[in-house]
């Protein structure tokens, strides 16, 4: 009984192979705690997040030795529980039945960011202590797998919520062999040798995760929130992966910033409306960071749809489906949606329509938006008396922001006196200093500071994330909004939207008037890019690039009508009609560059001229802290390689042999000789115990340098005298051997 | 080769993966189904690669119930993998520890065992799980041999030695131990009977003892026999017997259903008259010498009939003394010494 407690981890006796299994612990207790530190920072101080995980570590192992099992098991439990009946009490968000619970977990495992989920910081309270504390007491108490489990489904659930990382989800991975291999060699009280074929594994498998995907692309559904199952997209449909268009669309609640992004030409949608418009698709409140997501559940149309505060004119949009989609476009604000296509819609908390199923092919819907008309009064003097629910949700930023952005923006819009002016201010700024290109990699770290400090082009993502969270440090709320610009005009009333027109933009709020949509992307490079991509692809005859419609006035003299259609929102006449057609309509006031108070213009200018003080950041990126341990611990697995193919007894050998640093004559000799014998066995045979050093030179029929050398050695070592003229003479005898 | 219950549990959560990610988009779910899928090969192949491990087990002395000994199992293989393995010891051995072990390759276990009943048993074979390091797969099979171990039956003493002695006659006969002379050794002569002391002083010479009785004193054949039931009592009688006839200096010879040794003297004669008295089954002798005791078992009542009567085995066996003082006071030499006693 004794022996079989002393086995389950009653004894503390340290060894080199404990200490590795706790800090794989230590590994597997990190790749989650780091998620949830990065979640937390969106939208609020993780501070206290640290200190409840340092409060439980402490406890738990404080607790290791006087805790059965079964005890701990059932304290973690009730700090589980308690904990959630905690939070749901602080939230009031009590519900009778159960289901809705369920349907939300559901909803998180396929995919739904915690980000996403009411009261975050104190859900984090509430959850993350009672695995921590386990995984740490188990792997304190020797039951490595145990305590693998318990980090590895709580690290899982983070991967499936895609909240982790690929790198921490390695870390993760990594962290979870390491405490279950090495602990398992710990309780049987192997050696720290016996680990290397686990150090090999954990680096391959860095190595190789980082290298190739195994995952089929697969079906894609989604469940939202409220538990709905919405429909795959079938072969054929929806956006291309590594599109702006997948990268911006193809998304549920949350939003990722990519890296290069390339463009789809198909044909997605036939536009009938009276105006040019933004088909608007969704937005997010969210800012993550590197990227964007949207809170809260979807609703019924018949409840969330309405018109905007102040003024505004109806138009009605025709939208028929040319290919399979999860998108929805909707002119701002939708106030009436209907159409066998609309069947099934919901609206988003934010106001966006999404279809519970994709819409097929020819499927079609109508739309009867109340289009806001604010006259330039009205928004200038919509003040910045925003209802207490929209300055907070639309003001959020990361706790981590770095505080020169908060900075430059305040240089920059320092003479802006009302947030339009701000807003008109920073969108103008962003379209003039920031190139265009779908070319970019991916910053580490914050998008907006790395697109303001590091960052010379980006694509619409990088310059409407940047456009938000700058009105966001200047307390104006602001959101990030995607869906297609106009398209193609084919007629007076029609548009042909295309894979290439998905967008993204930024509306921000005005009391009194509700969301203005702003877009500080350069649209002259954009439209060009889109127009480029569109003739790529017809003169490559790709299919569904064009309809009837489309072709016709697509004619080698029309393409430049079209391209001039869509420059006319832009380069040409920018920024005056930037938003002329969009809500501005034809007797609205528009914008006049005049109307930027000649100091801010100033503000305007000194920063633009200071622009090549960009090398705020560092320019070569540091490696992240999970980067770097993911290099340890490869560079540990390539150690282990080294070790068991003898690779490193091998080299020192070599190196041995090839070098020699020198000491005292005597030393020197006998050394040299030493190396010397090393390189006759190696291309001779071995020494035989017994046979003399003479006896075995005439056996191999050495040289007369190998002899000569032989001799001085033997009177080093027995004569007891040797010159320092003798010992250079071995020593450079045998490098002149070796080297041969 | 197996998935272990760990081995499945990696094998569900990838496939998860893969269906999840199918399901509801990839995530990071690359950086979990990579990494567990190497691991799964990884195992297989550290498991198919291995040499079959091999297993060494110290030879284990006979003796007699109630004795101890260690058993040291050595069981070498390719290094690192995990092996868990019980040694597997018959009815008639009593483990004083765990046979079972947890270790890694190569690895040593050492576990006491302690005789209790007459007969031919045996020990092993080891039956070992092997794992890869990260213990995935596993893969079951029995090393090496299993290593015979006899036990030999309880020699007790006689309580009325007196009585016995008067069945037995053995007051008349003189006492073996009667010095007669040294003379030199030479090949053939029983090493038991070499004079250590004497030869110390003559070295390189080995000097052997003679004893006056070794002609004189006669033989005693002893015919033992029983049914199932009591054929155990019956060894265990007969072994008292011929131990106190021995220890008197007499030559015993003893047949039993299971053979027959003629009679001697020797102290290897003793251990061959054990070993004898250790396997033989229940029977009938049918042909054997004229019998001198007559040890006979029925229905579990032993009895000892020599010409001057009969008595029942009950009533001379010292249950209570330990059942192999006598043996260890009445050999001479140190073999028995160097037994762990009970």
């Amino acid at each position: 009984m004794n022996v079989t407690l002393r086995r389950l981890g009653l004894d503390v006796r340290p060894s080199p192979l404990r200490a590795v299994a706790l800090l794989g612990a230590a590994l597997l207790l990190a790749s989650f705690l780091s998620v949830i530190n990065h979640v937390l920072d969106v939208v609020g101080d993780p501070a206290l997040l640290w200190l409840a995980v340092a409060v439980t570590l402490l406890g738990a192992t404080a607790l290791a030795w006087s805790l059965t099992t079964r005890q701990a098991v059932i304290l973690a439990g009730v700090l589980l529980v308690g904990g959630l009946v905690w939070y749901l009490t602080a939230i009031g968000g009590w519900r009778t039945s159960p289901w809705p619970y369920v349907e939300f977990t559901v909803a998180m495992l396929a995919g739904h960011s915690i980000l996403e989920i009411a009261g975050l910081e104190a859900w984090v309270l509430a959850v993350t202590p009672a695995p921590v504390f386990l995984t740490w007491y188990l792997a304190l108490r020797r039951q490595y797998a145990s305590a693998a489990v318990v980090g590895g489904l709580t690290a899982l659930f983070f991967v499936l919520t895609g909240d982790a990382g690929v790198e921490s989800t390695l870390l993760g991975v990594a962290g979870a062999l390491v405490v279950l291999g090495v602990g398992e060699l710990d309780r049987r009280g192997a050696s720290l040798g016996d680990a290397d074929v686990l150090g090999v594994l954990v680096a391959f498998g860095i190595v190789v995760s980082a290298s190739v995907s195994v995952l089929p692309a697969g079906a894609a559904y989604a469940v939202s929130l409220d538990g709905q199952l919405s429909g795959a997209l079938g072969s054929g449909g929806g956006a291309t992966d590594g599109t702006v268009e997948a990268n911006l669309l193809q998304t549920d609640n949350t939003l990722q910033i990519s890296g290069s992004v390339s463009l789809s030409p198909e044909v997605r949608f036939i536009v009938e409306s009276d105006q040019r418009e933004y088909w608007r698709v969704g937005s997010f409140d969210l800012y993550t960071g590197d990227g964007w997501t949207r809170r809260g559940e979807n609703g019924a149309v018949e409840r969330r749809l309405g018109s905007p505060a102040g003024p505004s004119t109806t138009l009605t949009q025709k939208y028929r489906v040319l290919s399979e989609t999860t998108s929805m476009p909707a002119v701002w604000r939708p106030a009436v949606v209907s159409g066998e296509g609309a069947a099934d819609a919901r609206v988003t908390s934010l106001g966006g329509l999404t279809p519970t199923d994709p819409l097929a092919e020819n499927e079609t819907y109508r739309v009867r938006s109340k289009v806001p008309t604010p006259t330039l009064y009205q928004l200038r003097n919509a003040g910045r008396d925003y209802p207490a629910s929209i300055a907070t949700r639309y003001t959020q930023l990361p706790e981590s922001m770095p505080d020169r952005v908060a900075e430059r923006t305040r240089r920059l819009t320092a003479n802006a006196d009302t947030p339009y002016e701000t807003a008109r201010v920073i969108e103008r700024w962003l379209e003039t200093s920031r190139g265009y290109s779908l070319n970019v990699s991916k910053p580490q770290g914050n998008v907006a500071d790395a697109f303001l400090f590091e960052m010379e082009r980006g694509y619409c993502t990088y310059f409407a994330t940047t456009m938000t969270a700058m009105l966001r440090t200047q307390d104006i709320p602001a959101r990030f909004v995607v869906g297609y610009t106009s398209g193609q005009q084919v007629d007076n009333d029609t548009w042909v939207v295309r894979g290439h027109d998905a967008h993204a933009w930024v509306e921000v709020f005005f009391p009194d008037v509700g969301w203005i949509r702003f877009d500080p992307t350069p649209s002259g490079p954009r439209a060009a890019a889109e127009q480029q991509d569109l003739q790529t692809a017809r003169s490559n005859n790709v299919s569904n690039v064009d309809v009837p419609e489309s072709v016709e006035t697509a004619r080698p003299t029309d393409t430049e009508t079209a391209t001039e259609t869509q420059t006319n929102l832009s380069a040409a006449t920018r920024p005056r009609s930037h938003h002329a057609g969009l809500w501005y309509g034809n007797n609205s006031p528009e914008f006049d560059p005049g109307s930027i108070p000649a100091s801010a213009r100033e503000a305007f200018e000194t920063t633009e001229a200071g622009t090549d003080q960009r090398g705020d950041g560092p320019s070569i990126p540091l490696p992240t802290a999970e980067q770097t341990t993911l290099g340890a611990l490869t560079a540990l697995g390539v150690a282990g390689v080294a070790r068991r193919t003898g690779l490193i007894r091998r080299a020192r050998r070599t190196v041995y042999r090839r070098w020699q640093p020198r000491a005292d004559p005597e030393t020197d000799v006998l050394r040299a000789f030493d190396r010397l014998e090393g390189v006759l066995e190696a291309r001779h045979r071995d020494r035989q115990t017994g046979e003399t050093v003479r006896d075995y030179l005439d056996a191999i029929d050495a040289d007369d340098r190998a002899r000569r050398v032989a001799t001085i050695r033997e009177r080093a070592r027995y004569g007891g005298t040797v010159t320092e003229r003798a010992a250079d003479e071995a020593v450079d005898l045998v490098d002149e051997l070796i080297r041969e | 080769m197996r998935p272990t219950r760990r081995g499945w549990a990696t094998i569900a959560v990838a496939v998860g993966a893969v269906v999840m990610a199918w399901l509801f988009g990839r995530r990071s779910l690359n950086a979990v189904v990579v990494p567990l899928s190497l691991a799964l090969v990884s195992a297989a192949g550290q498991l198919w690669i291995a040499d079959r491990p091999t297993v060494e087990r110290t030879d284990v002395r006979s003796g007699f119930p109630g004795t101890s000994r260690t058993i040291d199992l050595s069981i070498d293989g390719t290094r690192s993998l995990l092996v868990d393995g019980h040694d597997r010891v018959s009815d008639g051995l009593r483990a004083e520890d765990d046979t079972s072990f947890a270790a890694t390759l190569p690895t040593s276990h050492q576990y006491a065992i302690t005789f209790t009943d007459r007969g031919e048993h045996a020990v092993g074979p080891v039956s070992v799980t092997l794992s890869d390091t990260l213990g995935l797969f596993a893969v079951e099979c029995d090393l090496g041999e299993p290593d015979t171990v006899l036990v030999y039956p309880a020699v007790r003493e006689l309580t009325s030695g007196s009585r016995l002695a008067g069945v037995l006659g053995v007051d008349r006969a003189p006492v073996r131990q009667e010095f007669d002379d040294v003379r030199e050794y030479v090949p053939g002569d029983p090493l038991e009977d070499i004079n250590w002391k004497a030869s110390a002083k003559r070295l390189p010479d080995l000097v052997l003892t003679e004893y006056t009785d070794r002609q004189t004193s006669g033989a005693v054949e002893v015919v033992a026999e029983g049914d199932a039931e009591s054929i155990d009592d019956v060894a265990s009688a007969a072994a008292s017997v011929a131990t106190f006839l021995l220890d008197a200096g007499m030559q015993v010879g003893v047949t039993v259903p299971g053979g027959q040794i003629e009679a001697g003297a020797s102290e290897r004669h003793h251990t061959a008259l054990l070993e004898l008295l250790a396997r033989t089954g229940p029977g009938t002798v049918v042909e054997g010498p004229r019998a001198d005791v007559h040890v006979r078992g029925e229905g579990g009542t032993v009895t000892i009939e020599t010409e001057a009567g009969s008595v029942p085995w009950r009533e001379v066996a010292d249950i209570s003394s330990s059942q192999f003082t006598s043996v260890e006071r009445g050999w001479r030499r140190d073999n028995v010494k160097t037994e762990v006693l009970a």
